[in-house]
Parts: structure tokens; C-alpha cells; sequence
């Protein structure tokens, strides 16, 4: 099976699954039966003007909601399949009620890229956590999140390996990593969800992106 | 082509010049030393002295390099001849300003703006056109790899190396050996020169002749009529023009052409 295959079959898992969320904001009002949510966004993250899809679902465990959720994430100035990180995650509020809460999070995700030079698929690891204030309608907070490449495989195109003297292929081990520090906010006007992610990011001495992000999010939330 | 030493200074700005005189392409996978570009000239263990900290990259340490460089080659001082394109060619100008004495023949290749005020003036000067997809490449490979040492900025720097200048006319694509991203990033942000710089203040002190080739390529940024607005740094200029290709091609495409330019030169100035 080809890679395009694979992307194409993740694709599709993804959009079937529909909910995927990358981070929740207002805290879910979980009862007996699940919520799920929906979202799109864009603004600056992983590239210029990337589309992001999330879905989620949240579960009450201890009365308290456990966010299940995917996402797949990839530039909207170059649509493709080529290029689009798929994440998987959980997030779980440790407090019981609404109010002032805690909410760490843990992420598993697969990156892929493919440009002139090189295409690569990752596999990439992710830890958070928010605290802030959370009631029904509305959140804000603070967010801390980090994310480590565990395992790059590059493969070099013909002009990379032709004219950038680069090996025909290369795994490379921790070689991605970002921090981000920043604030969350989300405002639910009834079903309707519109959530703000922004903040500082660092992704290495030598990168020449600029050192933040901001996605603006607006979801759908049903029970 | 009396024995004379030939000092070659490269293409691609000062980290392909440090890197390709001082190592070969090195593959993908690896991880050199952090923030250690290799530096010029040779120590006893490895050929290559002390890497230099990377705070530290500016011209100054280039232009001690090619001094000690020169002095290595020509120790009993009889004269060097100068070959150097595009960053190179400014490189050996400077060179020529300082050390006029030491240098019995320069051939410049579209030598890059030799002051930060032509450098500005460039047409194309620090464009970067946002929804272009090598920078959305570039962005978006940062999902996978952190330019946190050489080797990873050299691979992602890359990425823009076929696209960044397609202003310029290019008959062949142009071998590109690792970058150097660490100087990469110093000329980005500013860093690497000297404020108001000006690499050839006192290249007029050097009375022989000095050969400046150029493309004809209208849309290029340093094509002849830009090396033409050159030509008053030197004493003795002389500009020819290679007709049909582009910068790139000076040293690559039409490489044939250009040594038969510069052996002519050699014969008329005697070296």
C-alpha cells in the first residue's frame, strides 16, 4: 500500500469520524449520554493559513468530562494530501464542577509533508495543560502544550538527491519539537462554539517562522 | 599559469562558501555538532580549525578566514589569483581592497551587491511572497523537523533553494551542497555584516586589471546592468557579458564560457 493510499485512507477515516477537536475550550456539560463537537478553524499554526478539522467526543468519567477527540490539520494555501498532520487526543477536567479547573492533555500524532526536496511521515507525541476558568457559556485560560518528534522518515525527491546531495532516504530520531505557551478562550452561544487559541511557540533556533500561533475555531456542539 | 595559487571563492553567500571549502556534502541523516560551523582553514586532527559559536558568525571571522587562507597558499607572498562568483566574487573583492599587494589577478562572476545600499536597491531584495509553496513548505516541514541544529536547517533551508530566485534565468539546475543555515539565519535577521557595510571601499587600490563577468539576463538582479553600477569600485574594470543563461549558469551552465573568458584574461594581464 502507498503512502498516498495510506493518507487517502486516513483522510477518510478522519472525515468520517467527523468530531476531532485539537483542544477543547468550554467545558462540555456532560451527563449520562455524550456530547460531541465539530470544528473548523484556521489562522496561523502549522503553516501560513492551515484548515483544521476536530471532532470530539466527551464522556463523563468520575462526573467529570473526558474529551476523546481527532483532528486533522493541513495548509489551505496548498491543499493536498500530501501535507497534513492527523492528532489524536484525550483531555480530562480534574475538577468536578464548573468554575476554576485544571485540564492536562496527552496527543499522539502523525504528521506528513512532501515538497521538492523531501516527503516525510512522523510520529509525534504531545503533552498539555489548561488552567483556567471554565462555566457553561464561557472559558479562559492558559494553556502550556509540548509536542516531541519521536521518529521522522524522510525520503529525498530526485532534485534533492540529484541536486541537494541528500541521501535517497533518512530516519531521524527526536528531531522535532515545539513548545507552546499560550491562552484559550471560548465562548458557547448555545450549540454553537467559537473558540480562540493563541499564543508563543518555539520550534527551534534556526526556524524562521514567526515565534507564535492563533487559530480562531467555530464548532457545533450537540448531546 | 605560472604556479601562481588560484583562491576560488563560492556561490550562494558566505555559508556555502565556508561549507564547500571547508567539507563535502554530507547526507541527510546525522547530526553534526550544535551550532558548530566548520571554519575555513584546517586543524591538525581533522582539516578543519575550531568551529566558530554561532553568535559569533560575521564577516569578520570570513575575512580572517581568506587572510589566513591567502597566507597559507602564498607564504613567500608572490600574489594570488582571485576566481569567485556571486557572494565569492565580493568576498575576494574585499579581499582585493585590503591586500592589493597580494593579488596578481581577479575574475569576479556577478559579484553580489559589494554595500548594504545596492544590496537594498536590488529589485528583488528580500521579497518573499507569502502564499508562495516553498514557503508554505518550509512552514509546514516544521511539523516534522525542529531547525535546531545544521543538519536539520540545512535540509529545510533547502526547500526554498530551488524557488527562491526563480527571477533569475537558469538553463541547467544548479548542484546545491549543504547551506550553512546558521549564516543563512545570521543574513536574515540582519546580523551578519557590519552596519552600512561596504566590502570594497578600497578596491581601487588595486591597479591591474580586474575581469567582472556577467549574464544578460534581463529579469536577474545582478546582471550586467547591475555590474555595471559596479564598476566604479575598481581601478581597472572590465565587464563581459555571457549571453543566454543566467547567474547560476556562470559557474555551471556556462562554465566553458566563463574559463575561456577568464584564460583570455590570464593571458592579457600575464598570470
Amino acid at each position: 500500500m502507498t503512502a498516498r493510499a495510506i493518507a487517502a485512507g486516513v483522510l477518510a477515516l478522519a472525515v468520517l469520524a467527523a468530531p476531532a477537536a485539537r483542544a477543547q475550550t468550554v467545558r462540555f456539560d456532560v451527563g449520562a449520554t455524550p456530547a460531541f463537537e465539530v470544528l473548523a478553524g484556521s489562522g496561523f499554526d502549522d503553516a501560513v493559513a492551515p484548515l483544521e478539522l476536530r471532532g470530539a467526543v466527551a464522556l463523563a468519567v468520575e462526573d467529570r468530562p473526558l474529551v476523546i477527540g481527532v483532528s486533522l490539520t493541513s495548509p489551505l494555501l496548498e491543499p493536498g494530501i500530501d501535507d497534513f498532520v492527523f492528532e489524536t487526543f484525550a483531555e480530562y477536567d480534574l475538577h468536578e464542577d464548573f468554575g476554576w479547573t485544571v485540564r492536562p492533555r496527552l496527543s499522539l500524532a502523525v504528521p506528513t509533508t512532501s515538497n521538492e526536496v523531501f516527503s516525510a511521515t512522523g510520529l509525534d507525541v504531545g503533552v498539555g495543560l489548561f488552567g483556567g476558568w471554565s462555566d457553561p457559556i464561557w472559558t479562559l485560560g492558559a494553556e502550556v502544550v509540548g509536542h516531541l518528534g519521536v521518529l521522522s522518515h524522510l525520503r529525498a525527491s530526485e532534485w534533492g538527491r540529484e541536486y541537494g546531495s541528500l541521501a535517497s532516504d533518512a530516519i531521524l530520531a527526536g528531531n522535532g519539537y515545539r513548545l507552546e505557551v499560550g491562552a484559550r478562550a471560548g465562548l458557547l452561544l448555545g450549540p454553537v462554539e467559537i473558540a480562540l487559541r493563541a499564543g508563543w511557540r518555539r520550534r527551534g533556533d534556526y526556524s524562521e517562522s514567526p515565534p507564535v500561533y492563533a487559530m480562531l475555531s467555530v464548532g457545533v456542539r450537540w448531546q | 599559469m605560472d604556479g601562481t595559487p588560484i583562491v576560488f571563492t563560492c556561490t550562494a553567500g558566505p555559508a556555502t562558501t565556508r561549507r564547500t571549502s571547508a567539507r563535502s556534502a554530507a547526507p541527510a541523516r546525522g547530526r553534526p555538532g550544535r551550532h558548530a560551523p566548520p571554519r575555513v582553514l584546517g586543524s591538525a586532527r581533522d582539516g578543519l580549525s575550531a568551529p566558530a559559536p554561532r553568535h559569533s558568525i560575521g564577516y569578520d571571522i570570513y575575512r580572517d578566514d581568506l587572510d589566513a587562507v591567502v597566507d597559507h597558499v602564498d607564504p613567500d607572498r608572490t600574489g594570488v589569483i582571485f576566481i569567485g562568483h556571486s557572494w565569492g566574487g565580493a568576498y575576494a573583492a574585499e579581499y582585493l581592497g585590503r591586500h592589493p599587494e597580494r593579488v596578481r589577478a581577479a575574475a569576479l562572476l556577478e559579484p553580489r551587491a559589494l554595500t548594504e545600499e545596492l544590496d537594498d536597491g536590488l529589485p528583488n531584495a528580500g521579497t518573499v511572497d507569502l502564499a508562495d509553496e516553498w514557503v508554505n513548505d518550509l512552514v509546514f516541514s516544521e511539523e516534522l523537523l525542529t531547525p535546531d541544529d545544521h543538519a536539520v536547517a540545512d535540509l529545510q533551508i533547502l526547500i526554498a533553494v530551488r524557488d527562491a530566485q526563480t527571477f533569475r534565468r537558469q538553463l541547467a539546475p544548479t548542484p546545491t551542497l549543504r547551506l550553512g543555515a546558521a549564516v543563512i539565519h545570521e543574513l536574515i535577521h540582519e546580523r551578519f555584516y557590519p552596519e552600512h557595510y561596504n566590502l570594497a571601499p578600497n578596491a581601487t587600490a588595486y591597479p591591474g586589471e580586474v575581469l567582472i563577468l556577467a549574464s544578460d539576463d534581463e529579469g536577474g538582479d545582478l546582471s550586467a546592468p547591475f555590474q555595471m553600477r559596479q564598476l566604479d569600485f575598481f581601478a581597472n574594470p572590465t565587464l563581459e557579458v555571457i549571453r543566454g543563461g543566467g547567474h547560476d549558469d556562470l559557474a555551471n551552465a556556462q562554465a566553458c564560457e566563463s574559463v575561456a573568458h577568464i584564460l583570455q584574461y590570464f593571458a592579457r594581464v600575464g598570470a
